[in-house]
């Protein structure tokens, strides 16, 4: 006779929900109802979870918000920003075996903040932070591409991130020192690589603030390590496989950032053989079309920098791919900017996460003008 | 097996049968024929009784075997000599013949009930011949005791037996009811072709035998009527 | 067949109170039966909710007592367990009471969230609640959720106030989640929060009570246990509270036996009923077997009877049985809440298994008790007339057998009990091999016993009466229709005489106990949720200071109440109750060593080992746990394993679990914990202890703190004591209703049976009066014959009782006591019952107009 437990439906609740819920619960409550209603049981997509008009939300109060450029100082600024609401760490990056064969990975943390301030708490336990973690593996030349999520309180010893000395972890999942070092592995596959700072660091849109909507502090903080020597090892299986390439490091944070409408967005980082790097985002509404407040950057071989407006910029899908799950993604660009003509193409179709939260990120090449290796995301499809 | 014992309705070969160290019957040899009538005389406690309850298979002999209708009692199981008694002998005794429980009409039909058949038009027709018709949803109880003992012949011999035994039929009559009973016994008995065995210590019914059986001593002497 | 059915319908119509009666004896043996079994069922799904069903898909736990876990050794452990493929996840959980709703208690439940998916959740779609309010649960200070029906059954408000030990706190209700669909649900009360809330609401900081553990293999077991603290240990989850769960287990035994006792006691009365009803129409058996009906139409005519009846009753028992599993439910949960777990409110759920098998065994019960009477009806010889004494010579002529069948009865008892493996079941089955012996000696016994009486009445010089001779004769005369019921009679008495007198000698036990081990004068401890069990919770120790600057103290004892883990000889680990406290030198003797220690001197030794570290224990842990003095016992304590050895095995009566004793210095030392759960003080002279007690609660201000004087704590454990055995009363009282309604059935069958002697002795000039004097003389005879049968019986049963099942199933040892006032009101009940179920029919014969009494078949 089936005895069923009153707590099960709990903490089904609780099971179901400790990613998504953690998100949702924490930052995006008022999104989370109308994506449900919407979606239904699928998961959330980062897209639709940002674009919602926080700011009508009360619960923003509280939390600082990115208005001015602060004086940026490292590795101070490595670490958290908990007066933020939300905050990640990003890694991607394209690596070889000596022999030639191909890999992309990316590592990612995030950081939810679920109250703006600590009340004061006798556990240890006790925490306002949620930390989400993402790790994917993509084997070009084995066609597959592998992804895994890691979810925490920030107590606990469970997760967390300092700056100095320098450490961001997640469920054993860890990037630390100096040079930064990057441990993951799950499922069989394991990423340990080793990257040091390369170029200075780049202050994305305007010394680090990066206006996403007209709306004052609808921003965020953010900068980037863009070409980052990486070596070390990445594990498929039983194999092990030493590799070099080069990495790229994107840090971001902020309260609330994307204006109503904005549903999503295309984001590209390709590392040129001539030594530059193009950062370029796209910000989609609905109906496709990309608001003013898209933008990017080229960085000089020498690290000079120089801001690329959405007028500047000039990005055309070339082809479609539709994953397992029913999603269509663009799968092919041309992107022309600057004195550059650059076809981008991803190293293998599928490289999406069907995670708690859905949305495709992956290694690309670049060919052209100018050739190239680089990482596209592409959210809210 | 005496052929002839087939032709009888009971017979008795040497039957012996004694109680705490009295005997009762002392071999006894007795024959009864198809629808013969036969007077069985005693004193009381002469065991007219035990040869009653010998003939009916309800009680066994201490030596000698009772053959009831072409059938050694003897040989056959406790449930076979139910079945015999059943189908083959009519019993109407003195007192105590009928169920209580029962109707009128249901204990006519008992037996034909016993064996799961229907009877009810023999039983209707009996019950015409005893002179109840239309009283066969009466209880015993509120009947006389002369329309009691017409019940109890009318049960006695609505499946037609090979033999009739009656045990004191009028002991609890008046003289003229039980000269009705009698009647009644002799002539359905008669009609339907079985045999009688009338037992009674009252020489008067002598008139309506055939043969007569007297019981002495352990003794059966014979003589025809 | 029809027939045949025309012909019993109308024969028991003659006496449809008859049949009534036995109905109702075997309908409320299958009520009890059944009630109890319904009840058990009830209160062991709600032990195993609040016990163990939150054990969710863990295949282990990591516990350390009630120490806790190190909670930073959670991470260490946890990623041990990930990198081999598992999961671990952490649970800090203790039942709170609910101050605003007195008597009710809520199992907090503290959880990580992040954790807890692949232990309690099903992949099952609660998704459609996205709005989750999981943010304030993490963040807010005593944010809880309960389910919908948990809610609604407690009345909670979005505040809810609660008390922990000495404590009382906040909890804020932030939502709650819909049923399931699933009734069942009802019966949980569970609070979820997260692990940090739980933590400061239940005073756990930086431990956790376990971590649950999914361990796909032997790898990761062993990549875990090297991540253990010291101290801890990982358990098997499927072990968990199976000691606890096999406790309660014997109180659920012991309850379905005294079920079994009243169905015994019914199928006696059936019995009887149905060998009357043969006897009474024995003639009608042999007109019918005249007529022609076979020996298989009259025993399927009196199967046939008890069929129909055995249907009815178990139809009508199941009824009652369902109705009174309502109120038997309330007395088990109560004594599970006073002696074992708090468990959620239970609700009787009409289980289709159960309801069968009651009425099976009413069913089986009714045709296995007609049997008999059914196979000596067909027998009945063929006969047209009236016979009378041959039925009573051939029951007399089965006395021989029935003795021999008693005997054989008794001797089986005696191997099972001797010869068999000393479990409760088997006990009970020895048990009831005696009781049912006995009862089959009973109309052996009866002829002599009435043939005594009637002598010892000759002496009173009331022999010459005639009466008196023709009551004493009839007794013996009417055995074939008397004696199984008074054998019934017998048996039932005998059953509630055993469990008086075994209840009798454990509250005498008990409160001798209570006299000697409650030395001091006042004991002060957090209110209980379990009666029988002291929490784990330590007072606060502000509060401790106040208490013990109160003036008029002499002496202080501080005593630790912990769960610790242990390691038994056979190598297997369990949580027990260990008690730590520094007895004063001259308490000593209020603890009383079984077996006895051998001399002064090593009494001295026990104790001197003792205050060096050497464990004492309770007789029931040393029966259940099969250790003895001298044993090691290895227990995990933070700092280290301690391999300890039992120097004695102590009288203690205070919990079934049993408990270990050890010096609260060493305990101290070990567990590093200054905590104490109770104290026990002694006045000053010439300080009344009531006026302390008041002093002390002035001092004690608004902590919920239980002050009791000693006087009062042994009148409240006493109290608890009585109410545990209430349902037992309950029972054998029932018992002994369905013997005295067999009782009355056979006897006043009886005295209807006799209507004609009656009335040929008022015939020759017997008054009424008389002809009930008679009756109630007979009746007497009869009912004092069946009471003093049942003392020795009786009081064999309160051996077994007390030696055998108190013993295997609790692990006490005590003395019987036999209350000699409790034979004498058996006798009463015995001789009073047969005269109450004389008295009707006798009354009745008396007043039956002469004429038609004379002439009635």
């Amino acid at each position: 006779m089936p005895t069923e437990f009153s707590l099960r439906n709990v903490l089904v609740t609780f099971g179901c929900f400790c990613v998504v819920g953690v998100i949702l619960g924490g930052c995006f409550d008022s999104a989370a109802q109308v994506s449900a209603e919407k979606t239904g049981d699928k998961p959330i997509q980062i897209g639709q979870l940002l674009s919602d008009p926080l700011v009508a939300d009360p619960r923003v109060a509280g939390y600082a918000r990115a208005t001015v450029a602060p004086t940026f100082s490292f590795p101070a600024d490595h670490g958290p920003h908990s007066d933020y609401r939300t905050e990640w760490w990003y890694w991607t990056g394209n690596v070889t075996t000596a022999d030639g064969r191909a890999f992309g990975y990316q590592f990612t943390v995030f950081r939810f903040a679920m109250a703006p301030t600590t009340v004061p708490r006798a556990s240890a336990w006790a925490t306002r932070d949620t930390w989400l973690a993402h790790l994917a593996i993509t084997d070009v030349d084995g066609q597959k591409f592998y992804a895994f999520e890691r979810s925490a309180r920030g107590a606990g010893g469970l997760a967390g991130a300092q700056g100095d000395p320098f450490r961001v972890h997640c469920e054993g999942w860890q990037v630390s020192g100096t040079p930064m070092r990057i441990q993951a592995d799950a499922g069989g596959v394991a990423l340990d690589l080793t990257m040091q700072a390369g170029k200075p660091v780049v202050l994305q849109g305007d010394q680090g603030l990066s206006r996403k909507g007209a709306e004052p502090g609808n921003a965020s903080l953010y900068y980037s390590l863009t070409r980052m020597p990486t070596t070390g090892t990445i594990r498929i299986g039983e194999r092990r496989h030493d590799v070099s390439g080069t990495s790229w490091m994107d840090r971001e944070w902020s309260t609330s950032a994307l204006e109503a409408g904005v549903v999503g967005w295309d984001w590209f980082a390709l590392q040129l053989a001539d030594g530059r790097e193009v950062m370029f985002y796209r910000l989609r509404r609905a109906d496709g079309t990309a608001t003013n407040f898209s933008g990017g950057t080229l960085i000089a071989s020498d690290g000079s920098v120089t801001r690329l407006s959405a007028a500047e910029v000039t990005l055309t899908s070339t082809a479609t791919w539709t994953s397992r799950t029913g999603t269509k993604y663009p799968a092919a660009w041309h992107l022309r900017a600057a004195d550059l003509e650059l076809d981008i193409t991803p190293r293998l179709p599928d490289q999406e996460l069907d995670l708690a939260v859905r949305y495709w990120e992956g290694a690309v090449v670049v060919s052209g003008s100018q050739r190239g290796v680089g990482y596209v995301e592409l959210a809210g499809y | 097996m005496n052929p002839a014992d087939v032709k009888s309705a009971l017979t008795f070969n040497r039957v012996s049968k004694s109680f705490a160290g009295r005997t009762i019957l002392n071999a006894v040899d007795a024959t009864v024929n198809p629808g013969e009538i036969v007077v069985l005389l005693g004193r009381s406690g002469s065991g007219k009784s035990t040869i009653v309850n010998l003939a009916a298979g309800m009680e066994q002999p201490d030596s000698g075997s009772v053959v009831l209708a072409g059938h050694p009692l003897a040989q056959v199981s406790e449930r076979e000599r139910t079945l015999l008694r059943r189908r083959s002998v009519g019993l109407v005794f003195q007192a105590f013949n009928l169920l209580p429980e029962l109707t009128v009409f249901e204990n006519v039909h008992l037996r034909h009930a016993l064996d799961g058949r229907d009877g009810t038009k023999e039983v209707e027709a009996m019950l015409a011949e005893v002179g109840l018709a239309g009283r066969g949803g009466e209880h015993p109880d509120h009947l006389s005791g002369g329309e009691q003992q017409r019940v109890a012949v009318a049960a006695a011999l609505v499946h037609q037996p090979a033999l009739v035994l009656a045990d004191e039929p009028t002991g609890a009559l008046d003289q003229v009811t039980a000269g009705v009973i009698v009647d009644l016994l002799v002539r359905l008995t008669r009609g339907r072709g079985g045999a009688l065995v009338f037992v009674t210590h009252n020489p008067e019914y002598v008139a309506i035998a055939d043969r007569v059986w007297r019981l002495d001593d352990g003794q059966l002497s014979q003589e025809r009527s | 067949m029809t027939i045949l059915a025309t012909i019993a319908w109308r024969s028991q119509r003659q006496h449809p109170w008859l049949a009534a009666l036995a109905i109702l004896g075997i309908a409320l043996g299958v009520a009890v039966a059944t009630a109890i079994a319904l009840a058990n069922a009830a209160a062991r799904h709600a032990f195993a909710e609040s016990i163990t069903g939150i054990v969710g898909n863990a295949s282990h736990q990591v516990v350390a007592g009630s120490a806790g876990v190190p909670e930073g050794a959670y991470a260490a452990i946890r990623a041990a367990a990930l990198a081999h493929g598992g999961a671990a996840a952490p649970v800090v959980e203790a039942e709170v009471a609910l101050i605003d709703r007195p008597g009710r208690t809520l199992r907090l439940f503290g959880i990580d969230p992040f954790a807890e998916a692949p232990f309690r959740a099903s992949t099952s779609a609660v998704q459609r609640d996205r709005a989750f309010p999981l943010a304030r649960l993490l963040t807010e200070p005593g944010a809880i959720v309960v389910s919908q029906p948990t809610a609604e059954a407690l009345g909670l408000s979005d505040k809810i106030r609660i008390r922990h030990g000495t404590t009382i706190r906040e909890l804020t209700l932030i939502a709650t989640v819909p049923d399931d669909g699933n009734a069942l649900n009802r019966s949980a009360t569970i609070a979820v929060c997260d692990v940090s809330t739980a933590q400061e609401i239940l005073g756990r900081l930086g431990v956790l009570d376990r971590i649950d553990l999914i361990l796909p293999d032997g790898e990761a077991l062993s990549a875990v246990t090297t991540a253990l603290p010291s101290g801890a240990e990982i358990v098997p989850a499927a072990r968990r509270g199976d000691s606890l769960r096999q406790l309660t287990e014997a109180f659920h035994t012991n309850l379905s036996a005294l079920g079994l006792i009243a169905l015994v006691v019914g199928m006696f009365l059936i019995a009887n009923t149905a060998s009357f009803a043969v006897v009474r129409r024995r003639e009608l058996f042999s007109r019918l077997r005249a007529h022609g009906a076979t020996p298989g139409q009259i025993l399927a005519l009196v199967l046939g009877e008890a069929l129909v009846a055995g249907i009815f009753a178990a139809v009508l028992g199941v009824a009652l049985g369902i109705a009174l599993a309502h109120f038997l439910l309330r007395l088990v949960t109560r004594t599970i809440g006073d002696l074992y777990a708090v468990i959620g409110p239970a609700t009787i759920s009409i289980d289709r298994s159960i309801v069968l098998q009651g009425l099976a065994l009413g069913i089986l019960a009714t045709l296995l008790a007609a049997l008999w009477p059914a196979l000596d009806a067909a027998r009945s010889a063929p006969r047209l007339g009236l016979l009378r004494t041959v039925p009573e010579r051939a029951w007399r002529r089965s006395l021989p057998w029935l003795a021999l069948g008693g005997g054989g009865l008794l001797a089986l008892c005696g191997a099972v009990l001797v010869g068999l493996p000393p479990t409760i079941t088997w006990g009970f089955v020895g048990l009831g091999c005696g009781l049912i012996g006995a009862a089959l000696l009973v109309p052996v016994l009866l002829l002599p016993v009435v043939s005594g009486l009637a002598w010892l009445a000759g002496i009173l010089a009331l022999g010459r009466h005639p009466l008196v001779t023709l009551a004493s004769r009839a007794v013996g005369a009417n055995l074939s229709r008397t004696g199984i019921a008074v054998a019934a009679l017998s048996v039932a008495c005998a059953a509630a005489l055993g469990m008086t007198l075994m209840v009798g000698s454990f509250r005498l036990a008990l409160d001798t106990w209570l006299a000697t081990t409650l030395s001091a004068d006042v004991y002060i401890s957090a209110p209980r949720l379990v009666a029988a069990r002291v929490g784990a919770q330590p007072l606060e120790p502000t509060l401790t200071a106040r208490l013990l600057a109160v003036p008029g103290i002499a002496a202080v004892l501080p005593k630790r109440d912990a769960v610790v883990s242990v390691t038994f000889p056979d190598g297997t680990s369990d949580d027990v109750d260990m008690a730590a406290f520094e007895p004063l030198p001259d308490s000593r003797d209020a603890f009383v060593a079984r077996p006895a220690f051998a001399s002064p001197a090593a009494r001295e030794a026990a104790w001197t080992a003792f205050t060096g570290g050497a464990l004492f224990v309770t007789e029931p842990f040393a029966t259940h746990r099969a250790v003895k003095a001298g044993d090691h016992l290895i227990v995990h304590t933070p700092t280290g394993d301690q391999r300890l050895t039992i120097a004695a095995v102590l009288v203690d009566y205070s919990s079934d679990q049993g408990a270990v004793y050890l010096h609260r210095e060493r305990y101290r030392a070990w567990f590093s914990d200054d905590g104490i759960t109770a104290l026990a003080l002694t006045a000053a002279p010439g300080v009344e202890v009531e006026d302390l007690c008041a002093r002390l609660r002035l001092a004690a201000g608004d902590a919920p703190l239980s002050i009791t004087s000693s006087r009062a704590l042994k009148t409240a454990s006493m109290t608890v004591f009585d109410r545990t055995f209430a349902i037992t009363a309950v029972i054998r009282w029932l018992a002994a209703g369905v013997a005295v309604l067999g009782l009355i059935a056979a006897l006043a069958a009886v005295q209807f049976e006799r209507a004609r002697t009656t009335a040929r002795l008022r015939a020759a000039g017997v008054t009424p009066r008389e002809v009930i004097a008679l009756a109630v003389i007979e009746c007497l005879f009869t009912g004092l014959a069946a009471g003093l049968l049942a003392i020795p019986i009786g009081v064999a049963l309160a051996a077994g009782l007390t030696h055998v099942i108190n013993r295997r199933s609790f692990g006490w040892s005590m003395e019987l006591h036999t209350d000699p006032w409790q034979l004498v009101l058996t006798v009463a009940l015995a001789a009073g019952a047969a005269i109450i179920a004389g008295l009707i029919p006798a009354w009745r014969a008396s007043r039956r107009p002469l004429a038609e009494a004379l002439h009635a078949d």
